[in-house]
């Protein structure tokens, strides 16, 4: 049974840790706003901290292998990363990169590993509610050290985040050291399931390609309205929460793929403003309030796949990690194409102008990746519930069908190989039969039954044994 | 499957000679010659999409050769070589594979199970084999002469039909297919 007390722990958690993170050390305004006082080129640094803050989400889920060791990296990370934003009140020396290069490993490591919470502590289906609050709180947070930073002193921002941080140590405390049973999924049965790889493949290209625009973006619009430091320092996150939190209270049954459609044209018209209008504050909140509300939304969507694709393997910092890690390294590609053109001497008007190329490409892209990554995840979803089944249970259900007049003896064999999720190639090979063979029977198989495909073979398959079981 | 293939080859050849030549056209670029273009284009199009559809039933072909139930050999036409070539046979031979994808008749393909078109029925007489076949709307039977079955290649054949399609054959052990004929004549006088 899931705790609540380790939902909110993992959200309170996430929102202290990430808070410090996106206001200070990725890209943050207080980390802007002390290079400004100790008159300090930061840009030579930005790279380098999202490369490694890339590396340590990329590389957590191949030493993070139990929720004991993500909680101690965890413990750890929160220690270093205090000590190393200390460094910070202290002028310019060797010191700073050397803190910021491992605070970023070390907190994007942190990130992936709180993913064995964030599974434990939040049931299947309900992941999307977790990561929107996390996201909403953190932004509110962050909105809070910015302004204190700004407005105040950036000491006294930095000051602030570490109370974040600090914060954050006695929660990391009371997590549990084992994951409740829930959470975890028993190995795969045999070698041909094709685990979460290839979902995985197709939701980081999604998220590579959205994010190349933002990045892109972000070179151009930053410089661009930096004279409204007032306004820039909280403004932008109010549209990204915003959009969030809408999303969130969508009933369940909402398509948010229309959404996704939509906030793709909002992108597109944002970069359109943004070409169009002055650089006075009214045209900053319109340009600002389409971009940050999109992207409110396409962060919200990929945490709530990533959140939900936890489950289909046995090591959630892996999962996270990669997921994460395209979306940094998204990040890195959009913003080096927008340094490369900036320094090239081209107007920002043309950095716009490919921005929005890669915003058309990514409208064309989106529906087939959208369409065969929620085909794969619920493929996938179904039949690790199937691979979970006793083999007599899963027999009966096929012979269920068998029984009912609609499968033969080797329509049975074969639905039965289909749905422990083997291919083509290996059920030919087990039955001795060509490929094509087992493609003619499948597709007999799929018509007899009424389905178009594996995936809705296998709904229909565990909703006759939900009917059964009541 | 050798006259499929031989179709095949023979469609595949005929759009590649259309795209020759409409190329050589192109390249010559003799005005009066033009003209001729569209018909070229027009043709190798036409070849194309019958080079499709012979490959799609040579495909068809395979699939039932792969899964057959049933071998016939009705025929084989084989010419006796002269004295300095003895040793030597060459020959053609007739083959019908039925499988429960459908029938190969030499160069014909008569497909069931796939689709609309379902096998209905299968009935065993004692030289001859009558597969039914048909949509909802439309019902055709084929009839296979052949050797007679042991019980055991009966009972097999029965068997692995009845596991691919579902369908209990019926046997007709008593009846023969030219007794029938028989009687049929003998009905009609």
């Amino acid at each position: 049974m899931i705790r609540v007390s380790e939902r909110k722990l993992s959200i309170i958690i996430f929102s202290l840790f990430f808070s410090w993170l996106i206001a200070f050390l990725f890209q943050g305004q207080i980390l802007h706003a002390l290079a400004g006082y100790h008159r300090v080129a930061i840009e030579g640094y930005i790279f380098r901290i999202i490369a490694a803050h890339f590396a340590g989400l990329f590389l957590c889920g191949f030493f993070v292998r139990t929720s004991l060791t993500a909680k101690r990296l965890m413990l750890f990370s929160l220690v270093v990363c205090l000590l190393a934003s200390a460094v910070f009140f202290l002028p310019l020396s060797a010191l700073w990169l050397a803190a910021l290069l491992v605070a970023s490993f070390l907190s994007g490591a942190s990130v992936a590993a709180w993913g064995y919470f964030f599974k434990s502590g939040t049931p299947k289906g309900e992941r999307l509610k977790t990561a929107a609050s996390a996201l909403i709180y953190t932004n509110i947070l962050m909105i809070v050290l910015n302004m204190a930073a700004l407005l105040i002193s950036p000491f006294i921002g930095l000051g602030l985040a570490m109370l974040m941080l600090a914060a954050a140590v006695p929660f990391v405390l009371w997590l549990p050291e084992t994951s409740a049973a829930a959470g975890f999924l028993p190995p795969e049965p045999d070698g041909s399931l094709a685990g979460v790889a290839r979902p995985m493949a197709f939701l980081c290209l999604f998220i590579i390609v959205v994010t190349i625009a933002s990045g892109m973006m972000f070179q151009a619009v930053g410089p661009a309205f930096a004279h409204l430091e007032w306004l820039t320092s909280w403004y932008w996150a109010v549209p990204y929460i915003a959009a969030i939190y809408i999303v969130k209270k969508l009933p369940r049954k909402a398509n948010l793929t229309y959404i996704l459609f939509l906030a793709i044209a909002m992108i597109g018209f944002s970069f359109i403003f943004f070409l169009l209008l002055d650089r006075s504050a009214p045209s900053y909140l319109l340009i600002n309030a389409l971009m940050m509300w999109a992207f409110g939304v396409f962060d919200l969507f990929w945490w709530s796949i990533l959140g939900e694709m936890l489950s289909l393997g046995s090591n959630p910092a892996k999962i996270l990690g990669m997921g994460l890690s395209a979306n940094v390294f998204g990040v890195f590609l959009g913003g080096l194409a927008g340094l490369v053109l900036a320094s090239a001497g081209t107007d920002s008007y043309y950095v716009t102008l490919l921005a929005l190329a890669v915003v058309c490409v990514t409208m064309v892209l989106l529906p087939p990746l959208h369409k065969s990554l929620t085909g794969l995840l619920k493929e996938h979803e179904f039949l690790t519930v199937l691979a979970e089944m006793v083999p007599k249970e899963q027999e009966q259900l096929v012979t269920g069908l068998s029984v009912s007049g609609q499968l033969t003896k080797r329509e049975r064999e074969i639905a039965a190989l289909l749905l422990k999720g083997k291919s083509y190639r290996t059920i030919s090979a087990e039955l001795h039969v060509s490929e094509n063979t087992v493609k003619s029977h499948v597709k007999n198989i799929y018509a007899k039954v009424g389905v178009r495909n594996k995936t809705e073979l296998a709904g229909l398959l565990l909703e006759k044994q939900t009917v059964r079981a009541e | 499957m050798k006259k499929l293939t031989q179709q095949a080859n023979f469609f595949l050849t005929a759009v590649i000679l259309a795209i020759a030549l409409s190329v050589m056209l192109l390249l010559l670029g003799i005005p009066v010659l033009k003209g001729f273009l569209p018909v070229f284009l027009s043709a190798a199009l036409v070849f194309a999409v019958f080079y499709e559809k012979a490959l799609k039933t040579i495909a068809d072909a395979r699939l039932i050769v792969e899964n057959q139930i049933l071998y016939i050999q009705p025929a084989v036409i084989f010419e006796q070589a002269p004295a300095k070539k003895a040793g030597k046979l060459t020959g053609e031979t007739f083959e019908i594979f039925v499988s429960c994808f459908g029938i190969l008749l030499d160069g014909r393909v008569i497909r069931f199970n796939r689709g609309k078109i379902r096998l209905k029925a299968v009935e065993l007489g004692r030289d001859y084999i009558g597969l039914t076949y048909g949509t909802a709307e439309k019902e055709q039977q084929a009839r296979l002469l052949c050797p007679a079955f042991g019980e055991e290649e009966e009972a097999g054949i029965a068997r692995k039909f009845h596991d691919e399609t579902g369908i209990t054959v019926v046997h007709a052990n008593w009846k023969s297919l030219t007794v029938e004929k028989g009687l049929d004549s003998a009905a009609g006088t």
